[in-house]
């Protein structure tokens, strides 16, 4: 199967999200990517060669298809990127969240998340990983969305 | 008891004495208003980066107390250290990070659309005791804050 290596490689890709409400209603949205976050710059204990670089260069956040934060991203940024975020307006009705983030490599996950919140404000959502491309137009390569579900999310809780 | 000190005619020659004192005073107010505008200093690597971001905009950057910039004095694990930007989202468009010592000063940017809010936080890494500098975009031009944070273990090669 094309990309099947890439689909190894990206298997360490994991993302949580948990979502905290306040009493006043707002919402803090908190999430973890599992990602190395290698600078580049950091050297092997025993062979003492350079690490090579692996991080994350671009985080986008949408809901409903609607773009809401940008975030680039560097090799300062530690291992497993937090991120914590709010919006201006909760989200009450059921909604597609959409995370996608670009490596250095130029590889592009992206996991798409269902966040719905009931009347009673029970917060639940499932997500998937969604897809995992190589963009390769160098090489000449078409991109293709392979639709790859490799794990779900962990369920989140409600902190009141 | 000197009476002579205490009269009045004493006080009026002392106070006649003092109004060429009073004219060093800057009396300017619209000067002073203008002396409150404090100008952060930038370091040269991140002067170079937010030339590259912001491009004619990186010339003045103005200190402000409207966006804060939440981080710990005393970083215990360099590797890993919280920071919180908070403020008015009306007011920011767009807020980066900077740390100094690191070798890449530029750490993080968040990019805030219309029905984003503020306050966003992120972990980050700082290699030794350093200032993290955090530089906004609004209307007016760029703002920014510098924080110290010192560092007791660093993380090797950030």
């Amino acid at each position: 199967m094309r990309g099947c290596l890439n689909m190894e490689k990206n298997m360490s890709n994991n993302f949580l999200l948990r979502v905290i409400k306040e009493k006043n209603g707002d919402q803090t949205y908190k999430s973890i990517i599992t990602h190395p976050m290698e600078t580049g710059l950091r050297r092997d204990n025993k062979t003492m060669a350079f690490i090579p670089a692996d991080y994350i260069e671009d985080v986008r956040i949408t809901v409903d298809g609607k773009l809401f934060f940008e975030i680039t991203l560097g090799g300062n940024v530690s291992q497993n990127p937090f991120i914590a975020f709010t919006f201006s307006e909760p989200i009450i009705d059921e909604q597609v969240m959409r995370i996608s983030w670009f490596d250095n490599l130029k590889r592009e996950t992206s996991y798409q998340c269902i966040v719905k919140f009931d009347k009673s404000g029970i917060f639940a959502y499932k997500g998937s990983q969604e897809d995992v491309r190589e963009a390769k137009e160098q090489s000449g390569m078409v991109v293709s969305p392979d639709v790859v579900p490799v794990c779900d999310l962990k369920p989140a809780k409600v902190m009141h | 008891m000197d009476p002579v000190s205490k009269t009045r005619r004493n006080f009026i020659i002392k106070a006649g004495m003092a109004v060429p004192l009073l004219s060093q005073i800057p009396w300017n107010f619209h000067n002073a208003n203008a002396m409150t505008e404090e100008i952060l200093q930038v370091p040269e690597n991140i002067q170079r980066d937010l030339t590259r971001l912001f491009g004619k905009q990186a010339e003045k950057i103005v200190s402000t107390n409207k966006i804060k910039l939440k981080a710990p004095e005393i970083a215990e694990n360099g590797s890993v250290v919280p920071v919180t930007v908070e403020g008015d989202k009306r007011y920011v468009l767009s807020a980066a990070l900077f740390v100094d010592k690191n070798p890449k000063p530029l750490t993080c940017q968040f990019i805030l659309h219309e029905g984003s809010d503020l306050p966003v936080s992120t972990r980050i890494k700082v290699g030794q005791t350093s200032d993290v500098y955090l530089i906004a975009q609004t209307k007016e031009g760029l703002v920014g804050v510098k924080h110290n944070v010192k560092v007791t273990i660093g993380c090797g090669g950030v």
